[in-house]
């Protein structure tokens, strides 16, 4: 019985599958050596739910958000592996087409929208440009598309807000105008890289509420990529956390809170503060540099739950649980499974 | 924008005054007595009586500060004196001779925009090819080329040797076109790398990745997003530079014997023409002045930050 | 101090030492034209006009039987030692005068800019042309009137290096102790302010020997019979068709000089960009 559920809730969820990342790896040659940023990662972005991505600044997620929209290859990175977006694969299209794709079927909500708009054009015409990209609309519809996003998002008189220039917004309402952008052509995949982390922690609030609530009406899949625990907790339908270019756990967000595996999880969750005056952890020493990272185990010299077979570990995502994966040699493959009794 | 304009013209006041004050300056470091010369020229004996009629003549017996008055009462209602040669009015000297002098700014300045335009934007965006560093090294050797040799390089190369354009002289456009590229070599090349250097700048924008993250097309992305922006600082220089083309003038003047004001004002030198030289400065200066307003009120036509008065 | 590291670097640039080498080379020919030069630059022999390259004259002679080397030797060093005067006496009133106008502040500093303003206002070579105008024709007013014109960006450059040293909490410490300000002047601003000056200067000695061989070509700077490459220029122009090659060493000489100099102030340039950021 429990076999046939799962296989039945299998099927529902490939139907709902709007990205499909395979054993992605992006590597940047540079003269001494190989930066390995992103180290095989797998990813499903279902449509309407979160996946959240956590880790530390300068652990690969905004390589790969920017790989998702094809945006590094000019930049000398290698990518391998598939990003498959109803059976075409990103990675894999050339330069026009996925152009195409991003902004329209694939878009993002980047971190710093104080800098993200040209101060010499107004906001309609960032808006209407974007629209004119990828639908064959007049001036005029773009514009009516653009103030009907714009008021979605509770920002007022869209008309006057778009002949004006960016400088003369606050951040939070500069997000709220990309939030717009990015859904005005109800992507497949909205990917949101720390949408929050430049504003004020009250906007915060808000703005996610706001995404929450579009998401729900566009019914977009969202990559959230953030290093704060608290946004993840608050969007999230499941979470990946990423660790020097690997994913070293996921699972459902509240499993994940509640049981973390990884030690590098349990690490990050104890050094987020907390209401009772319990002292921070601090996880100790620094992530290893992505430049000719070794094989093995990332969080190997950091870990303080190491033991002799870590050190001949290669990490791999195992299910431990229903839906929940982790890379640690202490939880060998299937192990979890068969405590529950699954197998 | 319009309080704009009227801020920055009231601005140009005291600067005006500034000039004419320096321009008279001038005229006091003269080692020789005006009158002196003024007399020679008019080949009369510099008797004593007669220099001191003159002296009075020409106001030099008054008090530095009225005669300070008196010059800029006249220098206000377009009197810039008479020329010690021809006896003309100056200002009518000069402008007899400014529209060769401006014919052959206004195509220099085609050419600086034709040649540093394309090379300046496809270097940025081609950066590290071959192109970017044949354009590079033109850039280098441009703004270290003597204008004064380049004319005659030219003029041997394209004319003597390969009879392609006129030598001297002037009328046809033909005419024209060695000089006026001798002028604008060298300018060239200096916006060339500013608009390399601007648009290398504009490219690293975080809005830049902002636009190819909503997916413009390429050319889109360059021209509103890149060159757009690049371009301001570019304008900002083109007051000062078409100061320069214009004062540069005189030496490419010379060595094409141009006869524009370049040339006359080192003949009014050599003459010791002290009224025409003193309006020179002072036409060249406010022509300066009034460039870079032009300069300031496009900027403000391109930023709207400086329009709407947010740039503080 | 670490941009004296910085500029040791420098000298691992290959450019920079070709452009120093062509500097160096062209200077000491100048420095000891006076022993090396093979002929005297001002004889005039009318029987040896526009000889070609040979054993007496290894470059030549022009219109006035004169040897081409040895008037570009010496020209070197009215060229050069033309442009490093300038740039001394300019960078000596500008730091007097940018000092003065950022430590002192107030109406002195209101009268400087704005003085500085009205100079400014006027284009950089109008204003040198009509000083040398006025003074008359010669080497020494062209030097006069390039300081007059030159000093105003540096004074300018100084003062907001001033202004924003008297603020660091070195020079605040010295003046809450009750240093003169000649003692802060001496002691902590100059040595950090001249170092920086100095690369700028380098970056504008081409610009100058461009001005001043420009105005001797132009016959108001430099007076025959004396040797000047702005100055073979302007004699060797009449003969352009019949002997080309008397336009060509002086010309590219300034072109060399003026390019090395351009080469060694990018390459200054970048250190010092390097060391602020």
């Amino acid at each position: 019985m429990l076999l046939s559920t799962m296989k039945v809730e299998k099927q529902v969820m490939n139907e709902q599958l709007v990205l499909d990342l395979k054993n992605f790896h992006a590597q940047l040659p540079v003269k001494r050596g190989v930066v390995r940023a992103v180290n095989g990662i797998n990813l499903q972005i279902m449509q309407g739910k979160v996946l959240g991505l956590v880790g530390e600044s300068g652990c690969g997620k905004s390589i790969t958000c920017l790989s998702l929209l094809g945006l590094t290859r000019d930049n000398g990175w290698v990518l391998t592996g598939e990003a498959l977006m109803q059976g075409k694969n990103l990675l894999a299209l050339n330069a026009e087409e996925i152009r195409r794709h991003r902004g329209k079927d694939i878009a993002i909500i980047m971190q710093n929208p104080m800098a993200a708009f040209n101060p010499l054009n107004t906001i309609g015409q960032h808006f209407k440009e974007t629209i004119r990209s990828h639908l064959p609309v007049s001036e005029k519809e773009s514009r009516d598309l653009a103030a009907k996003y714009l008021g979605y998002v509770g920002l007022p008189q869209p008309d006057k807000l778009m002949r004006q220039y960016s400088f003369q917004f606050s951040g939070g309402m500069l997000q709220r105008v990309m939030i717009a952008i990015a859904l005005a052509m109800e992507p497949k995949v909205l990917i949101a890289d720390e949408p929050t982390t430049s504003l004020d922690v009250t906007v915060q609030r808000q703005i996610l509420g706001q995404l929450a609530q579009l998401k729900e009406r566009v019914r977009t899949g969202m990559l959230l990529v953030s290093h704060d625990l608290g946004v993840i907790a608050q969007m999230a339908d499941e979470v990946a956390v990423m660790y020097c270019g690997y994913i070293v756990e996921r699972a459902p967000v509240e499993q994940l809170y509640n049981y973390p595996l990884h030690p590098y999880t349990r690490a990050l969750l104890a050094s987020k503060p907390q209401m009772q005056k319990k002292p921070l952890q601090v996880i100790g020493g620094q992530a290893s540099s992505l430049l000719n990272l070794a094989d093995g185990c990332p969080f190997f010299v950091r870990c303080n739950e190491k033991d002799r077979c870590c050190s001949h570990y290669q990490p791999q995502l195992t299910p431990y649980d229903y839906q929940h994966w982790v890379g640690c040699a202490k939880y060998p493959a299937e192990q979890g499974m068969l405590k529950h009794g699954f197998a | 924008m319009g309080k704009y304009i009227i801020n920055r013209i009231i601005s140009l006041i005291p600067v005006l005054l500034g000039i004419s004050l320096l321009t008279f300056i001038l005229i006091q470091l003269v080692p020789v007595d005006p009158a002196e010369v003024y007399l020679r020229l008019s080949q009369i004996p510099p008797t004593d009586e007669a220099v001191a009629i003159t002296r009075a003549e020409l106001g030099l017996d008054k008090p530095l500060y009225i005669q300070y008055f008196d010059w800029l009462r006249k220098v206000v209602q377009l009197d810039f004196g008479t020329s010690f040669v021809t006896k003309k009015p100056a200002m009518e000297v000069l402008l007899y001779y400014f529209p060769a002098t401006l014919k052959l700014t206004a195509v220099s300045l085609v050419i600086v925009l034709l040649i540093s335009i394309p090379l300046g934007v496809f270097s940025a965006l081609y950066k590290d090819t071959v192109f970017d560093q044949v354009c590079r090294l033109f850039t280098f050797i441009g703004a270290s080329m003597p204008s004064f040799w380049l004319g005659f390089v030219l003029i041997y190369l394209l004319s003597l040797k390969l009879d392609l354009f006129p030598v001297y002289g002037r009328g046809t456009l033909a005419h024209l076109v060695l000089p006026a590229l001798t002028l604008a070599l060298g300018s060239a090349a200096v916006y060339t790398r500013l608009l390399r250097t601007s648009m290398l700048e504009n490219l690293k924008q975080y809005f830049v990745l902002y636009a190819r993250a909503r997916g413009l097309k390429e050319r889109l992305i360059v021209v509103r997003h890149i060159l757009k922006n690049a371009l301001i600082p570019v304008v900002i220089a083109f007051g000062m530079t078409l100061g320069h083309m214009l004062a540069g003038s005189v030496i490419v003047e010379n060595v094409f014997a141009w006869p524009g004001v370049g040339r006359h004002i080192v003949s009014a030198i050599f003459n010791r023409d002290y009224p025409v030289i003193q309006a020179y400065v002072l036409f060249m200066a406010v022509i300066f002045v009034l460039l870079n307003l032009m300069v300031d009120i496009i900027c403000g036509l391109l930023d709207p930050k400086i329009r709407l008065g947010w740039d503080k | 101090m670490k941009l004296q590291g910085k500029l040791k670097g420098l000298l691992q640039n290959k450019l920079t030492i070709l452009s120093l080498t062509i500097l160096g080379l062209v200077f000491l020919a100048g420095a000891l034209a006076p022993v090396l030069a093979p002929n005297d630059p001002t004889l005039v022999s009318l029987e040896s006009k526009f000889m070609s390259p040979g054993a007496q004259f290894p470059l030549g002679t022009d219109h006035l039987g004169r040897c081409i080397l040895s008037r570009l030797m010496y020209g070197a060093m009215v060229s050069l030692g033309s442009a490093l005067i300038v740039m001394v006496i300019t960078i000596v009133i500008s730091a007097i005068i940018g000092t003065l106008s950022g430590y002192a502040g107030g109406w002195v500093d209101s009268l400087l800019m704005r003085t500085c303003d009205v100079i400014l206002a006027v284009p950089n070579l109008v204003l040198t042309l009509v000083i040398v105008g006025m003074l008359g024709p010669s080497l020494v007013n062209v030097i006069i009137a390039m300081v007059a014109v030159q000093w105003v960006w540096y004074a300018r450059i100084i003062r907001g290096m001033v202004l924003s040293l008297k603020e660091r909490s070195f020079i605040l410490s010295a003046r809450v102790a009750g240093t003169p300000p000649w003692l802060i002047i001496i002691r902590h601003i100059f040595p950090n302010i001249i170092p920086y000056i100095v690369v700028l200067a380098t970056l504008d000695l081409g610009m100058v020997i461009l001005h001043i061989s420009g105005l001797s070509f132009l016959g108001l700077g430099v007076q025959p019979p004396t040797p000047e490459w702005g100055a073979m220029l302007n004699d060797a122009k009449q003969f352009l068709r019949s002997d080309p090659i008397l336009i060509m060493y002086p010309g590219t000489m300034i072109l060399l000089v003026v390019m090395s100099f351009n080469l060694l102030g990018d390459a200054l340039r970048d250190v010092i960009e390097y060391h602020e950021s």
